[in-house]
């Protein structure tokens, strides 16, 4: 089978003996640089995008972590070119893939690389897969337009790629259709759908935030692999910060339109530099640290695009604002590989001191243990729990 | 189909009680029943020394006002069409708890109270961002002066750092008001976070039960081991050295559930005696309750 992925995947087993495939060394396999996309409505033009640069490598995870509206979906849509040609415009940017310029590519020849060699996930499963068409002809699909196979072929391959995916009994499954499915499996069917003309970049948008924790472990672990395995350049676009600690190797935040840090994830969780980044680690409660009386949070909310404050974004709601954040500030690099976008950025560990110091004494702590269980009570602080009198008296009574 | 199954729970006053799952696991419809908003097929709703399941209609207006509800949307729970001073004061004239000449003066006091400002009773909801509908979603559900609250999934549609001010804001008020929640999440940092107690639901049943800080240390059912195990920590470092004990398979579905202890078909301790007979819920530690005989 010359299309099946079993060359590729005999290919992967030599490496997957091996080291997984050293990082960030060769030549990128995606390369954004400064990518402007505006929106135009009936209220203004809303600056989604402002000068986005980053860089994918061949085998590698990298997330885009940013809250909703801060362009992470625009961006990785602008790489498809599948923004709504009525409102959107790309002002200008540079997206080479593969030696090719997306951008300046006609319909025609984006068409042949969407879905080919870029592929893309969505977060909604239900929603992004046809309802009236069966799951065997939806995975074909691609298969006959761009592989040029017969339905034969194509047939055996969507068996090959469901048991890759791992769903049972692939041969009765190409035979129904998204409804008879769960939600796990409809996002197999998704993970099968992309993989299936053997993509060197896959695009996955928030691929778990409709499955449950379990089940989103379980997809995420067969992303991961099969990247490793058949060396496919993943972007994973997410809000949540746990996912991008366990899976991801290299790190974007972005903030209100632009990028604010990039970094490998160790530098990114364990020194982040920009405010923002800090305050996100801040503000999520984790099971792997003491209860804290109360989350720490950043106060107001991201700004309306429509009209963003001048300068530095983030100024607003920022602790440690300073005059001068009135001017943009530069993106630069303050230790090897670690970006961001940040005046202060060499001095804000030691200006957010006093919470760090206790944050990294607990880590240390559970690291030396083994973390092998969630919560201890000398974590524990003292919290603050008032419960009003005779409450524990109460009587259990449903019995 | 058995949404929620020989459920059996307690919750004190000016507690949180934190229930936990997957979808379609009932604790949704758990919530609803204890709202009334579902009735249940068979069992006792005790509130306040009074069985809430016989109760007509007109009777349980008058307990509605001391129970009511957050919800998870906070796009689709607000009246598109109503202003933020009129959503807030609508259950306040529906209870007719005081005269309507005062009732501006109260809206008012309610959006100080979740951290909003007067002005915005002019408001409609589509010109607010999704934290601030939250909180008119909270200042309505205060409207009534409530003994408890359920919060069904009340942050889980926010954002990282809005849902922070969120969870922060409904604990101030818990302190101020002494209200008691049953706050239902998927979210087990969460729920570890905000509660007093913690129930774990699996399958329309409760498997365990037990405070907060017992639970999270000391996981005792197969189930809530392997949903730590799934939730991911965000630290790289942290993450690196932790096991990968994932579960395979998906949830069963409720119309048609295993026999015996629900979760044998994807337990790593899953024994014969499993598929015999329903584990019963046995007190393994002081206030700490599980239902699994290898536990």
């Amino acid at each position: 089978m010359q299309h099946g992925i079993a060359a590729a995947t005999g290919l992967a087993q030599s490496q997957a003996t091996g080291t997984p495939p050293a990082k960030a060394i060769g030549q990128p396999i995606l390369e954004i640089e400064d990518l402007h996309v505006h929106f135009v409505t009936s209220h203004g033009t809303v600056r989604a995008v402002e000068g986005l640069s980053y860089a994918v490598h061949p085998g590698e995870m990298v997330a885009i972590v940013g809250e909703s509206g801060s362009g992470k979906s625009v961006s990785a849509l602008a790489v498809m070119r599948l923004l709504p040609p009525n409102t959107a415009r790309i002002r200008s940017g540079v997206v080479r893939f593969d030696g090719r310029e997306l951008l300046k590519l006609d319909d025609e020849e984006m068409r042949q690389i969407r879905g080919r060699d870029v592929s893309m996930i969505f977060q909604e499963p239900m929603t992004s897969l046809n309802p009236v068409l069966t799951i065997g002809l939806q995975i074909m699909e691609p298969l006959l337009i761009h592989m040029n196979m017969t339905d034969a072929q194509a047939k055996a391959r969507a068996i090959e790629l469901l048991t890759l995916v791992g769903i049972t009994d692939p041969e009765s499954r190409l035979a129904q259709y998204p409804h008879q499915l769960s939600g796990g499996m409809r996002q197999r069917v998704m993970i099968a759908i992309g993989l299936a003309c053997n993509p060197k970049l896959l695009i996955a948008d928030e691929p778990t935030t409709a499955l449950d924790v379990t089940i989103q472990a379980q997809i995420l672990e067969l992303m991961k692999d099969l990247s490793r395995r058949l060396n496919i350049a993943v972007i994973i676009i997410t809000h949540n910060l746990g996912i991008v600690a366990r899976y991801a190797d290299r790190v974007n935040v972005m903030y209100a339109a632009r990028l604010v840090e990039r970094g490998m994830a160790e530098q990114v969780f364990g020194r982040p530099l920009h405010p923002y980044s800090r305050g996100l680690l801040a503000a999520v409660p984790r099971l792997d640290q003491g209860r804290t009386n109360k989350l720490a949070t950043i106060d107001g909310s991201p700004p309306n695009l429509l009209n963003p404050p001048e300068g530095c974004r983030f100024r607003p709601r920022c602790r440690f604002a300073v005059e001068a954040c009135i001017n943009v500030p530069p993106f630069v690099e303050v230790e090897p590989g670690h970006h961001a976008a940040c005046i202060r950025a060499h001095e804000i560990e030691a200006l957010d001191a006093g919470p760090r110091r206790y944050l990294r004494r607990t880590r240390l702590r559970s690291r030396r243990r083994g973390y092998s269980r969630y919560s201890s009570r000398e974590q524990v602080l003292p919290r603050r729990r008032r419960l009003p009198e005779g409450c524990l008296q109460a009587r259990a009574r449903s019995q | 189909m058995r949404a929620v199954n020989d459920v059996s729970l307690t919750v004190r006053p000016g507690e949180t009680l934190g229930l936990v799952g997957e979808s379609g696991c009932g604790k949704s419809t758990l919530g609803r029943l204890v709202l009334r908003l579902e009735d249940p097929t068979a069992g006792e709703i005790i509130f306040e020394e009074v069985d809430l399941a016989p109760l007509s209609r007109k009777q349980m207006t008058d307990v509605r006002k001391k129970m009511q509800v957050i919800f998870q949307d906070p796009y689709s729970s607000l009246n598109p069409r109503m202003t933020v001073g009129q959503i807030i004061g609508e259950p306040i004239g529906v209870h007719g708890i005081m005269p309507k000449a005062n009732i501006n003066a109260r809206v008012a006091e309610l959006l100080q109270l979740v951290g909003l400002f007067p002005y915005m009773a002019l408001r409609y909801p589509h010109e607010l961002s999704g934290g601030q509908r939250q909180r008119v979603g909270i200042a309505r559900a205060l409207a009534v002066e409530p003994r408890v609250i359920v919060c069904d999934e009340a942050v889980s549609a926010l954002d990282v750092s809005i849902q922070g001010q969120v969870i922060n804001l409904l604990e101030d008020l818990q302190q101020k008001l002494g209200l008691t929640y049953l706050f239902i999440a998927h979210d087990l940092a969460v729920v570890r976070h905000i509660s007093t107690r913690v129930a774990v639901m699996y399958l329309g049943r409760i498997v365990e039960l037990a405070s907060a800080d017992d639970l999270f240390a000391d996981p005792k059912h197969p189930y809530t081991r392997a949903l730590l195990a799934a939730a991911p920590v965000p630290d790289p470092v942290v993450e690196r050295t932790r096991p990968r004990t994932i579960i395979t398979g998906e949830l069963p579905s409720p119309l048609n559930p295993p026999a015996g202890c629900v979760f044998h078909p994807r337990c790593p301790l899953a024994t014969e005696e499993c598929k015999q007979a329903v584990p019963a819920t046995r007190e393994l530690a002081p206030g700490h309750w599980a239902a699994c005989i290898h536990a």
